[in-house]
């Protein structure tokens, strides 16, 4: 018995080289694919702060710099906070089947960012603009109905899941209907929910960023209570958890981090269910492990998708919500099969 | 000494008092049996205890007011009726969750944790089972992997709310004898609710009786060991046998309230 709680090394260093991977790719393929090894030689040139001596045109330099860098970013960015999300719904709600598009915290981002839009408010808070405070108050509202309607049901799997998707077709429902009464925002609306990853560079990297990294690092500060969650409250306070504190915490920074995702990317399912459980099944269920691992594959599964998403039709786009779906609801259902009643 | 001494000790859930006033003190040290029938409030008394549940009164605690066990920033071991198994947690993880309040929360568990965590999991012959998932453990392995929790985290009070209603009767006799051996060793006072008026008759030294939320009783265990007293209790005719060993025996008899239905 040693090294309980910790990431395995290997794993570690295997969802590091996806991640990797998963950014070779979605840098080096496109409608004007780049060769790899002089893909990888830019790159160290550039951290090496040589940015002169490169074999790349100035067009090559130009579609990696501002094109795809930025796009494998935000797509890692997108993917990590999805995971790490779901891994703090799941571990709040006690829950293996609780995620940002189940509980119904993504369609509540999108009735909250679409309500700001249409009715032209323009207020800020701290570093949040009205539509992403629109969103992240939108998520928490969705997840504190789905938690107060399961909680009088008993609080079950099943009742979080039922109330979760009676949350999301309700709130689904009042946004298709805010969007009819509103047909000039309409298009406003849909870029929003639909996506941006397609238009977007560097400033919404910069945007997403911080709020990635604080809401990590506070879900992942409570990764112990997590842990302790996992027996009862009862327990979990007698054993020195703060549960409250935890709920209370680890939902809101996981509504937010939704919020900013689905204002980005648009509304992304499977994604916080597939990864998190993933790395449950093959690594381990300590929320030490997942929700670090969590980011990383989440990233590197995201960014993924959206560089199939970009070359499969090229040069059109699928929508990257189809990539995930295809490939993860598979990829989950195999190892639902292999789990033997684990989950 | 750890004594526990509650005066006018309440608990009420939306205007129906689920403990009435109780008063009663707690010697440290003492396997103490809580007993009544379903719904007179047992786990309730527990969970004011431990200070899971808010309630009126006073509660001292080595002679200090108190809300409860663990405001007061004692070790205190909870195994609830229902008891919760992790998926995927493995008998190691489980019981290194006893050292969550000694370990650092920013570097995490440190050798002495492990230390303490092989200690305890040795003294419940778990050892070979570190690694196992919880979820593969029989009902009785799963009781010694809570107590070797419970030692691991150094409890000073081990709250176990009705702990053997899911056991064969081998098992149950095992596990009593067995939580009787550890608190003589390691010294902690034992709190049980439990219906098992028999398996506990030999080992607990102290009983707390409570009916419809009220105390009918409250000291040595063997005070309670009467036909008349437990009949009123359950409201049931009781015989009562002593084996050749001189211990006693009770049974709800299977003549009592016939008439009625």
């Amino acid at each position: 018995m040693d090294n309980i709680f910790k990431i395995p090394k290997l794993a570690l260093f295997f969802s590091l080289l996806l991640l990797v991977f998963s950014g070779v790719f979605s840098i080096c393929l496109g409608a004007a694919n780049i060769p790899v090894f002089t893909t990888f030689e830019f790159i160290f040139q550039m951290i090496l702060g040589d940015w002169e001596s490169s074999n790349l045109t100035d067009i090559q330099k130009t579609i990696i710099l501002e094109w795809r860098l930025p796009r494998f970013f935000l797509g890692a960015l997108v993917g990590a906070s999805l995971s790490v999300a779901g891994s703090g719904f799941q571990g709040v709600f006690r829950n293996p089947l609780a995620d940002p598009f189940l509980l119904g915290s993504a369609a509540g981002a999108g009735l909250g960012a679409t309500l700001v839009i249409v009715s032209d408010l323009e207020v800020s808070f701290f570093v949040f603009g009205s539509v992403q405070l629109g969103a992240f108050l939108g998520a928490l509202v969705a997840v504190l109905a789905a938690a107060i309607v399961s909680s009088s049901a008993g609080r079950t799997t099943a009742s979080l899941l039922l109330s979760g998707v009676a949350v999301a077709a309700f709130l689904t429902a009042c946004q298709t209907y805010v969007m009819q009464r509103n047909f000039v925002s309409i298009q406003e609306i849909y870029g929003w929910l639909i996506g941006r990853l397609l238009t977007s560079g560097w400033t919404e990297v910069g945007i997403m960023f911080p709020y990635f990294l604080v809401c990590f690092a506070v879900i992942y500060f409570y990764a112990r209570e997590l842990d302790l969650l996992r027996l009862s409250e009862d327990e979990s306070k007698a054993l020195g958890g703060h549960p409250l504190q935890t709920k209370i915490f680890v939902i809101s920074c996981a509504s937010l981090m939704t919020a900013v995702a689905v204002s980005v990317s648009g509304l992304i399912a499977f994604v916080g269910l597939v990864v998190p459980h993933v790395i449950r099944l093959a690594v381990g269920s300590s929320y030490r492990i997942i929700i670090p691992l969590s980011a990383i594959v989440g990233g590197a599964f995201l960014s993924s998708a959206d560089t199939f998403a970009r070359v499969i039709v090229a040069p059109a786009e699928l929508p990257i919500g189809v990539i995930t779906a295809f490939i993860g609801a598979p990829f989950f259902a195999i190892i639902l099969r292999l789990s033997k009643g684990t989950i | 000494m750890m004594d526990i001494k509650a005066k006018d000790l309440s608990v009420r859930f939306d205007d129906k008092f689920v403990l009435n006033k109780l008063s009663f003190t707690i010697p440290s040290g003492a396997f103490v049996a809580i007993i009544g029938p379903n719904g007179s409030g047992k786990s309730t008394l527990l969970k004011s205890l431990a200070g899971f549940v808010n309630f009126d009164g006073d509660l001292f605690f080595n002679s200090q007011r108190s809300r409860g066990i663990l405001e007061d920033n004692v070790a205190l071991a909870y195994v609830p009726q229902n008891l919760a198994i992790p998926v995927g947690m493995t008998v190691g993880e489980y019981v290194m969750l006893g050292r969550t309040s000694h370990s650092n929360w920013f570097f995490g568990e440190k050798k002495q944790d492990y230390i303490a965590v092989e200690k305890a999991l040795r003294r419940l012959n778990l050892s070979s089972m570190s690694n196992q998932l919880v979820t593969t453990l029989s009902g009785g392995e799963m009781q010694r992997a809570t107590l070797a929790r419970a030692l691991a985290q150094e409890a000073q009070f081990l709250l176990l709310d009705e702990p053997t209603a899911a056991m064969d009767f081998a098992r149950v006799i095992e596990s009593v004898k067995l939580l009787d051996k550890l608190k003589s060793q390691y010294k902690f006072t034992v709190l049980m609710a439990t219906h098992d008026i028999n398996s506990l008759s030999r080992y607990a030294d102290f009983a707390l009786v409570l009916k419809e939320g009220c105390k009918l009783y409250s000291g040595e265990f063997s005070g309670i060991l009467n036909e008349d007293f437990l009949g009123k209790l359950y409201d049931t005719k009781i015989d009562f046998f002593k084996n050749e060993a001189g211990i006693p025996m009770i049974f709800a008899s299977p003549d009592s309230r016939l008439e009625e239905t």
